[in-house]
């Protein structure tokens, strides 16, 4: 570890308190998506960097759902690393929370709220890892990029979709590090890609009584949701090396101690869930109308191309249902180089910790890393643990946090290099 | 000698016109549930009452919905009848999608009467008023006991209309029997109906990112799977009474069901139907919902008691450790019937072949009514009124003369029911 390691290392022990505080103060601003709106939370992340005398760019398409850039040069020439967060989080359910989803209290070394995991741990790790790099940044070489953005649980348009397609040179680099959760234990190098359809299914209608009457909308849902189940079984053609990586028994048991048992086995197949269903209008009507959400998730080897067949020919058996994709028509699984040397470095850094040497995995859910993907650059994630991820009561653990924190500086400072 | 029924027939034509007018008035008075004011109409039937002498008493639980209650006895012992019908009828809905003068116009067009509840039911409840009128004057013809209640409160359960009368006033309208003049189509009395079972069943999971399908069971797939399960609720067999597994196997009753409430009706009076009328599951497309909420509008036929639904559902439930159910539907209420070969019923059949030409055949339906009351008290109870076709709809109307029909056909069987 070099002096400059060292020295990044003592501030940030130093700022223990101040980086908990952070994390806590972001937690308590609400940006649920839907609806969607951020302004609050991105205020306050401007504010951190504006007074570290910072001139963040803002760019608001949607005047609710701001992205923020801030960068900054090193003293020497090199390599332009990006760092990536959402200021989104997902809606709640307040009534399954046994805690305030928008109090960041403490219990038990856990601090509690939603985006605890899903991202506001790591949108708070790289703003604070972009603070500590800018405040030595004389001694890096190579360029530093800071980017937070809005609408991203939806892969709506407005955020880093928007970014790519007005100022793809701004979000552009040579390399991704994004504060996602992927668990302590993995690195996220690739991900599966999200089919999300909406059905309508209609039929006459009637009085409840008279069941002769009329076909039932819901009755029919429900028959479509067992017939979507075959979309667990379309074959997947991997690269043969991916399938070997999860095949191996320690890599997939650490992956499912990380990201919950059964990862590693869903790494590779497709799945379904029916996020939404919601038909009828009283107990004593027949259903004349009623709408399935169904999220179907690709894994690498299996394109969208193969997969809108499937869906159409099971759903051409429900004369009385139509359906649409609301998910963008163009995405597919995505991955990095499992070998890569940002995979490397956060790997070497985190057993520097004295931690376990985290696994390389792709995940079942989809992030904005993609589009970097796409666009030829390499993107890694290493964050929380994804095991609350959207539910009830959602944490992350203090040490975890402070610990990708660390990592996020340590490896950021060790790909751009010092002099 | 000129028989009673002649005689009746005979003045309810010479006060035709009289009669047409009565109930063009009483739709003219709204009296739509909810809200259930129905001051106004009970006063219009109060008017009719005190203008003929006849006494009677308000019972009313609820300042806003009171009930009629009216009885004569005659000089002889006999037995006795009761008359039932319902002052409220259903919400007009949008006043500007009546196309006959908005729904309390009373309008009378190519010879049918216009208005919300025409059919549900105040042509019905005028013939029972016509008919207490009628029969008070000939009593001394008749032997036996005759009481009328008009209620409020039918369209939303009747806590506060016949049920607040059978719960304080049991052995005033009780009985021996009771004629009530809902809608039944002049082919059909009523002698039956199944009832409604009403459960929402809730579904709660941990919940989870909707890629980890791993991490939390789905609300929606189980929600999915327990409707499936819920099918089976229609394959119980029904512990029918013999009379009514005869009379639902006659092809003349079979046929009637069929013409009168849709192809297959008659395959579902003795069966368990199972509607889902709501299905609201999860937050987002990408979330693995953590809730899902079912409404389920179960029909039990007679012979399927709501214990034995109980028991069912909760075997069913056995398999859903994530489901809880509550019952949002009346549990006193029982699928509820009387003698299909009743005397009453035959009376019935015998006026109606007088007035109209058809004879009436017995049917179970799956509409509730107050008639259940009596039934479940073990009194037998008969529907007999205009078609149910066009009830509660932006058309409601009832035909001139299938309105004198239903006061003709209720006059001439309760004076029968009720003669020496």
């Amino acid at each position: 570890m070099n002096s400059l390691e060292k020295e990044l290392l003592a501030s940030l022990d130093a700022g223990r308190d101040r980086s908990i505080a952070f994390l806590r103060d972001l937690l308590r601003i609400p940006s649920p998506n839907p609806p969607g709106d951020t302004r609050a939370a991105a205020n306050f992340l401007q504010k951190a960097l504006s007074d570290a005398g910072l001139e963040p760019r803002v760019f608001s398409p949607h005047p609710e759902m701001p992205n923020i850039v801030a960068g900054f040069d090193g003293g020497h020439a090199g390599r332009h690393l990006v760092l990536n967060g959402h200021i989104d989080v997902f809606p709640v359910a307040a009534h399954e929370w046994t805690r305030d989803p928008w109090g960041g209290e403490i219990v038990d070394g856990r601090i509690y709220g939603r985006g605890a995991c899903d991202m506001k741990c790591g949108l708070a790790s790289i703003t604070l890892a972009f603070l500590h790099l800018h405040a030595v940044r004389d001694r890096l070489k190579g360029r530093l990029t800071y980017t937070a953005v809005s609408d991203e649980e939806t892969f709506g348009p407005w955020g880093a979709r928007w970014m790519f397609e007005n100022h793809r040179d701004l979000m552009m680099g040579d390399c991704l590090l994004s504060g996602e959760p992927s668990s302590p234990l993995c690195v996220r190098f690739g991900e599966k890609s999200p089919i999300w359809i909406a059905i309508n299914i209609r039929t006459p209608g009637g009085h409840g009584a008279y069941t002769h009457t009329s076909t039932s909308a819901n009755k029919i849902a429900g028959a479509i949701v067992t017939a979507l189940e075959e979309v667990a079984d379309v074959p997947v053609r991997a690269p043969d090396n991916l399938v070997a990586m999860f095949r191996d028994p320690s890599i997939a048991a650490q992956v499912d101690e990380g990201c919950g048992i059964g990862h590693a086995s869903y790494i590779s197949k497709p799945t379904l869930n029916i996020g939404r269903m919601s038909g009828g209008l009283k107990v004593n009507v027949l259903p004349s109308e009623c709408r399935v959400e169904a999220d179907i998730r690709l894994p690498v080897g299996l394109t969208r191309e193969e997969m809108r067949p499937v869906i159409a020919e099971i759903l051409s058996r429900f004369p009385e249902a139509t359906w649409e994709e609301l998910s963008p028509p163009h995405d597919s699984p995505n991955w990095s180089h499992p070998g890569g040397e940002m995979m490397q470095i956060l790997q070497d850094t985190v057993v520097g910790f004295g931690r376990r040497r985290p696994v390389p995995v792709i995940t079942l859910g989809a992030t904005d890393t993609r589009l970097w993907r796409y666009n030829g650059v390499p993107a890694y994630i290493y964050g929380a643990s994804p095991d609350t991820m959207a539910a009830a009561d959602e944490n992350v653990l203090i040490e975890d946090y402070l610990h990708i924190l660390k990592t996020h500086v340590l490896a950021a400072a060790r790909y751009l290099g010092s002099a | 000698m000129t028989t009673l029924a002649e005689t009746l027939l005979s003045e309810i034509e010479s006060r035709r016109e009289e009669l047409i007018a009565l109930l063009q008035g009483f739709v003219r008075t709204p009296t739509a549930n909810p809200p259930g004011e129905t001051v106004a109409g009970a006063a219009y039937l109060e008017t009719f009452l005190k203008s003929r002498d006849l006494p009677y008493r308000v019972i009313a639980p609820q300042a806003h919905m009171p009930n009629l209650l009216a009885t004569f006895d005659t000089q002889r012992k006999g037995r006795h009848l009761v008359l039932n019908g319902h002052i409220d009828v259903f919400p007009p809905g949008r006043d500007e999608h009546w196309r006959h003068g908005g729904p309390w116009s009373g309008t009378i067009e190519d010879a049918r009467l216009y208005g919300r509840g025409t059919a549900d039911m105040k042509c019905g409840t005028i013939a029972s008023f016509v008919t207490y009128a009628l029969l008070h004057r000939h009593r001394d013809k008749l032997a036996g006991r005759l009481t009328l209640t008009a209620v409020s409160d039918e369209e939303t359960g009747g806590k506060w209309g016949t049920g607040y009368l059978f719960k304080h006033h049991r052995d005033e309208v009780a009985g021996d029997c009771c004629l009530n003049g809902e809608p039944s189509s002049a082919h059909t009395v009523r002698y039956g109906e199944k009832t409604p079972h009403w459960l929402v069943f809730t579904i709660r999971t941990r919940g989870a990112h909707g890629a980890y399908v791993h991490m939390s069971d789905s609300a929606n797939k189980i929600a999915t799977r327990l409707m499936a399960a819920l099918e089976s609720l229609t394959e119980l067999r029904s512990d029918m009474p013999e009379a009514v597994a005869r009379n639902l196997s006659d092809a003349a009753v079979r046929q009637a069901l069929d013409d009168g409430l849709g192809k297959g009706a008659a395959d579902l009076v003795p069966k368990v139907t199972l509607n889902i009328g709501m299905i609201e599951g999860g937050l987002k497309t990408n979330m693995i919902p953590s809730e899902c909420k079912l409404e389920a509008d179960i029909r039990l036929p007679v012979g399927v008691s709501k214990a034995r639904m109980r028991t069912e559902v909760e075997r069913i439930l056995q398999g859903f450790p994530q489901v809880s159910v509550e019952e949002v539907s009346r549990p006193d209420d029982e699928a509820n019937w009387c003698d299909p070969d009743g005397e009453m019923l035959h009376l019935i059949q015998d006026a109606a072949v007088r007035v109209t030409g058809i004879r009436p055949v017995p049917v179970i339906t799956l509409a509730a009514t107050d008639a259940r009351f009596w039934r479940l008290s073990g009194v037998p109870a008969y529907i007999y009124g205009c078609s149910p076709d066009l009830m509660g709809t932006y058309d409601e109307s009832v035909g001139v003369e299938e309105f004198l029909n239903v006061v003709r056909v209720h006059a001439l069987s309760a004076a029968a029911y009720l003669a020496q």
